[in-house]
C-alpha cells in the first residue's frame, strides 16, 4: 500500500481527529467528520489504520502495525480504501497481511498497478463454466477428488493431518504448470511460514509464487486483512490472464481473529460469539474465486481455504459454513493419520462438486475403480477385525486394496502427473505392480525421457481402464524394464 | 450547577486550564465518601488551587448538600463530563501568541460555534506566519509555509524582472 505523508494528506484532505481510546487494536478517533467506512487513515506516527465503524461522534479505527499508539494522536484522512501496489515482480516475494514487502525480500519493486483489497466480486456473466482439471500431482485427489481451475475446495481436518504437506505438493506441481500460486499464512507460527518458504525456494517454485504472511504475532488487523490481501494478487494475475493457485491457510483462525476484534467493538455476539456477519465476510471473499472471461481469454483463481476441526468435528459453526460456501471439501482424518496412511485424505467424507466434470471419461473411470477397490477393502478390513475367516477373494481385496494405499503414499516433495498416475494404476490393476517403490518409479519417469515419452502417450486415445490395462500390457516389456516392477 | 461554577468554567480559555480544572475535580470526587485527612474539605484545602476551591465550595454550599456523599459524586462526575464537553479549537503559530490575541481569537471562534471554546495552541517557528487551525474534525492551513511555493515563486519572477531591467 502507498500513502502519502501525514502532513501532505493533511493538507489535502483538510480533516483531523485525535485518538481518544484505544483498546488492544481498536483506536477511537474523534473529529474526521466527512470519513467514510472502510476508508484508510493515516496516523502522525506514519501508522495506518482502516475504519470499521462509524458512530455520531468518532470513528472506530483498527490499526494495521504492531506499534503502540498513543491517545491524543492526530490522525487524517486518506481518502484511499485498502489498496495494494502489484506488479509482477511480487513473484518470489513475501509479504505481509496489508501487501507490504517484509523485510528480507529481495525488494526493487516497482509500482504499477493500485488493486482494492476490499472489491465486489466479479458477475456471472464474466464467469466461465469450469472445464479444465488443476492436476494436484497427489493421484488421490486427482483421480478421486478431482478438481477444476477456479473451483473454490475446502481442505478441512484436525491439525497435524497432512493439509499443508498436499496443499504444498499441490502447488509444487501447479507451479511446474505455469500457475501462479499463492499462499496466504493466516494467523501461523512463524516457523510454520519459515518452513513454507523454504519449501518454495528447496523446490525451485519461489519465482512462480508469492507468500503472504500474517503471523500470529502481527496484529489482528493484519490477520484479518491478509486473505483479502491475497485474493487481491491473485485478482491481479488473473487479470493478466493467468491461472492462480490460492491457499488461505487457514480460515478458521481467520474467524477467530474476526471474532476477538468484534468482541472487542462490543458488536453483538451470536453462535460461538462470532459476529453475525461472519459467513458474509468470508463467502465475500471466497466469491471472488473461479473461472473468468478476461477479454477474449480465460483465466481461474483455484481456491483452497483451510479450516481446522477439533477431534474430527466437521460440525463447527464456521467450519460448516466454509462448506456451504465451496464448491466441496477434502477431509483429512486424524484416524487415517494415525494408522499412517498418507495422504491421511477419507474419501468418503469428501466431496467435490464440479471437479468430475472436468475429467475425462478415463479417468472417471479410473476414478470410480479406485473408489470401489477402496470401498471393498473397508468392508472387507471390518470383517477382518471380528476375526472371521477370509476367503480367497477377500484376501484378493485387502491385498489389491494394500496396493491402492501403498500408490497414493506418495514422497513429501514429488508430485504424480496425470498420466503417470493413469499408468501406475493399470500397472497396479493389473497386477503387474505392487503399489510399493513409488518413489523408484517417479525418479525413473523423471530422469529417463523414454519412458516419459511411453508414459506421456499411454492414455492417448484411450477411452476406458480395460483399454489402458491392454495397452499398458502391451508395452509392459518396455515399462517393466524401466521401472523395474 | 450554580453560577460561580459556570463563570469559573467560561472563564477556562485554554486546554490547558481545563485539564488542569478537571484533575483538580478528579480530586475531589475521590475524596467521596472518605474522612479526615482525604475528606473533601483537606483535600479542598490542600490539594486544589484556591480559586476552584471557592467556587466549588460555594457551589456545594448553596446547594445545602455539602456533607452528602451521593449528592457529590453525582456533581463532580457532572462537572466532568461539562468540561470534556467543551470543544477544543487546536492553533499551530508561529510565534508565542499574546494573552490578548488569544482571547480574541477565542472570543471570535466562540461567537461562530454559539458555544464557550477552549484553545489548544503550539508554536512552530517553522510555519514562518500565519495560523493552522483544527476544529471539529476540520482543518486549515493559512500559514507562510504552506504557501511558500508559490510566494517563492512571485519572489523570484519579481527578481528576474529586475534583473532585466
Amino acid at each position: 500500500m502507498i500513502i502519502e505523508s501525514f502532513e501532505k494528506n493533511l493538507k489535502d484532505w483538510k480533516e483531523v481527529g485525535y485518538v481518544e481510546k484505544m483498546w488492544d487494536y481498536i483506536a477511537e478517533v474523534s473529529g474526521l467528520p466527512s470519513a467514510r467506512l472502510s476508508e484508510i487513515v493515516m496516523l502522525e506516527t506514519g501508522q495506518v489504520g482502516q475504519i470499521i465503524a462509524l458512530r455520531r461522534d468518532a470513528a472506530e479505527v483498527i490499526i494495521l502495525s504492531k506499534e503502540i499508539t498513543r491517545v491524543g494522536t492526530r490522525v487524517t484522512r486518506t481518502g484511499k480504501r485498502l489498496t495494494m501496489a502489484i506488479d509482477e515482480t511480487i513473484l518470489g516475494k513475501t509479504v505481509d497481511g496489508i501487501g507490504v514487502l517484509l523485510a528480507g525480500g529481495l525488494g526493487g519493486r516497482t509500482t504499477k498497478v493500485m488493486m482494492s483489497a476490499d472489491v465486489t466480486p466479479m458477475g456471472i456473466s464474466m464467469r466461465h463454466k469450469i472445464t479444465e482439471q488443476m492436476i494436484t500431482g497427489v493421484a488421490l485427489i486427482d483421480l478421486m477428488l478431482p478438481l477444476g481451475k477456479g473451483q473454490r475446495e475446502l481442505f478441512i481436518g484436525d491439525r497435524k493431518t497432512g493439509k499443508t504437506q498436499v496443499i504444498l505438493q499441490t502447488m509444487l506441481n501447479q507451479a511446474k504448470s505455469g500457475a501462479v500460486c499463492i499462499y496466504a499464512a493466516v494467523g501461523k507460527k512463524q516457523s510454520e511460514i519459515k518452513r513454507v518458504e523454504q519449501f518454495l525456494k528447496e523446490t525451485k517454485i519461489q519465482d512462480q509464487s508469492v507468500l503472504v504472511a500474517a503471523s500470529v504475532q502481527d496484529s489482528p488487523g493484519e490477520i484479518f486483512c491478509c486473505p483479502y490481501t491475497a485474493m487481491t494478487i491473485a485478482e491481479f494475475f488473473r487479470d493478466h490472464g493467468r491461472d492462480v493457485l490460492l491457499v488461505l491457510d487457514d480460515m478458521s483462525t481467520h474467524a477467530k481473529f474476526y471474532r476477538e476484534l468484534s468482541l472487542i467493538l462490543k458488536k453483538f455476539p451470536g453462535r460461538d460469539s462470532y459476529p453475525g456477519d461472519i459467513f458474509h465476510i468470508h463467502s465475500k471473499l471466497l466469491e471472488r474465486a473461479g473461472n473468468f472471461r478476461i477479454g477474449k481469454r480465460r483465466a481461474s483463481i483455484t481456491c483452497i481455504p483451510v479450516a481446522e476441526t477439533t477431534q474430527g468435528d466437521i460440525t463447527g459453526y464456521v467450519q460448516t459454513n466454509l462448506m456451504s460456501m465451496t464448491d466441496g471439501h477434502v477431509y483429512f482424518d486424524s484416524e487415517l493419520f494415525s494408522k499412517g496412511r498418507r495422504p491421511a485424505i477419507n474419501p468418503f467424507i469428501s466431496v467435490t462438486r464440479v471437479g468430475h466434470q472436468t475429467q475425462s471419461k478415463l479417468v472417471r473411470e479410473a476414478g470410480r475403480i479406485l473408489l470401489d477397490l477402496l470401498s471393498s477393502f473397508e468392508r472387507t478390513q471390518g470383517f477382518v477385525r471380528f476375526g472371521a475367516e477370509l476367503g480367497e477373494s477377500s484376501r484378493q481385496i485387502l491385498t489389491m486394496g494394500d496396493r491402492v494405499l501403498a500408490f497414493f503414499d506418495q514422497p513429501m516433495q514429488k508430485t504424480v502427473p496425470m498420466p503417470l498416475q493413469l499408468t501406475l494404476l493399470a500397472l497396479l490393476v493389473s497386477g503387474i505392480w505392487n503399489g510399493r517403490n513409488l518413489d523408484k518409479m517417479l525418479t525413473a519417469y523423471e530422469t529417463t525421457p523414454e519412458i516419459a515419452d511411453i508414459v506421456d502417450g499411454m492414455p492417448d486415445g484411450v477411452e476406458s481402464v480395460n483399454g489402458l490395462i491392454d495397452k499398458v500390457r502391451n508395452s509392459q516389456e518396455k515399462l517393466t524394464g524401466v521401472f523395474k516392477v | 450547577m450554580y453560577s460561580s461554577v459556570d463563570e469559573y468554567i467560561s472563564g477556562l480559555e485554554t486546554r490547558d486550564e481545563i485539564v488542569g480544572f478537571l484533575s483538580e475535580i478528579e480530586k475531589l470526587k475521590e475524596t467521596v465518601y472518605k474522612t479526615g485527612e482525604e475528606g473533601l474539605e483537606t483535600v479542598l484545602r490542600t490539594k486544589v488551587g484556591e480559586k476552584p476551591a471557592r467556587v466549588v465550595r460555594e457551589d456545594l454550599e448553596r446547594s445545602g448538600k455539602l456533607v452528602d456523599p451521593h449528592f457529590q459524586e453525582e456533581y463532580f462526575t457532572e462537572l466532568m463530563d461539562r468540561l470534556k464537553r467543551i470543544p477544543v479549537v487546536s492553533l499551530e503559530l508561529a510565534q508565542e501568541p499574546t494573552g490578548e490575541l488569544l482571547s480574541g481569537i477565542r472570543q471570535k471562534i466562540s461567537e461562530y460555534a454559539n458555544v464557550p471554546v477552549a484553545i489548544d495552541y503550539k508554536v512552530t517557528p517553522s510555519l514562518m506566519a500565519g495560523v493552522r487551525v483544527a476544529y471539529g474534525g476540520k482543518y486549515f492551513d493559512y500559514t507562510v509555509e504552506s504557501m511558500w511555493p508559490d510566494i517563492w515563486a512571485v519572489i523570484k519572477r519579481n527578481l528576474e524582472t529586475r534583473h532585466d531591467n
